[in-house]
């Protein structure tokens, strides 16, 4: 424990610097948990461990990545072992181009593709992202959603670069796969 | 630049992770091959598609702001 007065600096700056991300925060914790109360109680483990461990971060460095990173740690070691995690199926074999060669790649019209993909229901889109495995879903997520670049993925899911690069590719591809048999099941195509 | 090696690193390319050289080829090839160009605009949208209708706003209940800054604000028990 740092002595008291260093704790009070510690305090004020996570007052002033760390407390301001706590909506965003809850709402990457509702992406991830997808329900009120266990996002809740993600954010606050997050804060909780984020606030004792607050004198080991390095002022003046990413602080939304490192929230991040405990919040990503606390969901995979925390939460997921209440619950299963989705089940792999088969995204090894995901051809790079399926979608898109599905929705008639250049030679349908660029509006009717994107009209097909603007049906899907977001709830839908949300589903599909949630059924990927945690290692390709926390990718996209970061990427697609969060808006990280690939260094700060690699910090949060502390691993290499090449890894978040692979992760989000496999993960996309696997994506496209799923929101393609929601197109299908939900006749959006003929 | 060929059409393989362009689509190759065109992840990359849309993730704004490819500076330099790389990117100004990619960037002049997406320009000349229209097939390639159209594989960009394709993977482009669905990644807007995902961060439009995933990233929805979430409004954070006032309850859990109160709770956990009252637990942070709390003497330590020991």
């Amino acid at each position: 424990m740092p002595a008291t007065s260093e704790r009070a600096t510690l305090d004020e700056r996570f007052e002033r610097d760390a407390l301001p991300l706590m909506p965003e925060l809850y709402a990457a914790a509702m992406r991830l948990t997808r329900n009120p109360d266990d996002a809740g109680d993600l954010l606050q483990e997050t804060y909780l461990r984020a606030y004792r461990g607050f004198a080991s971060f390095e002022e003046g460095t990413n602080l939304r990545a490192w929230l991040y990173r405990i919040l990503m740690n606390a969901f995979i070691n925390i939460y997921r072992k209440r619950q299963r995690e989705p089940q792999t199926v088969s995204d090894d074999d995901v051809e790079d181009w399926y979608l898109y060669d599905r929705l008639g790649g250049r030679e349908a019209e660029p509006s009717a593709e994107a009209t097909v993909l603007e049906a899907i229901p977001d709830e839908d889109v949300q589903e599909a992202l949630a059924s990927l495995p945690d290692n390709f879903r926390l990718a996209v997520l970061l990427a697609d959603v969060e808006g990280f670049s690939y260094k700060e993925i690699a910090d949060i899911l502390d691993v290499p670069i090449g890894t978040v690069m692979s992760r989000l590719h496999r993960g996309r591809r696997a994506l496209e796969r799923r929101l393609w048999d929601v197109v299908r099941e939900r006749g959006l195509v003929k | 630049m060929d059409c393989e090696h362009a689509l190759s690193i065109l992840e990359s390319y849309l993730d704004a992770e490819l500076g330099g050289d790389a990117g100004r080829e990619v960037e002049q090839h997406l320009a000349e091959c229209r097939d390639c160009f159209s594989r960009g605009e394709f993977r482009s949208r669905v990644r807007e598609l995902v961060r439009r209708k995933c990233g929805i706003a979430v409004e954070m209940p006032d309850s859990v702001a109160i709770r956990i800054r009252a637990l942070l604000t709390s003497p330590p028990l020991d």
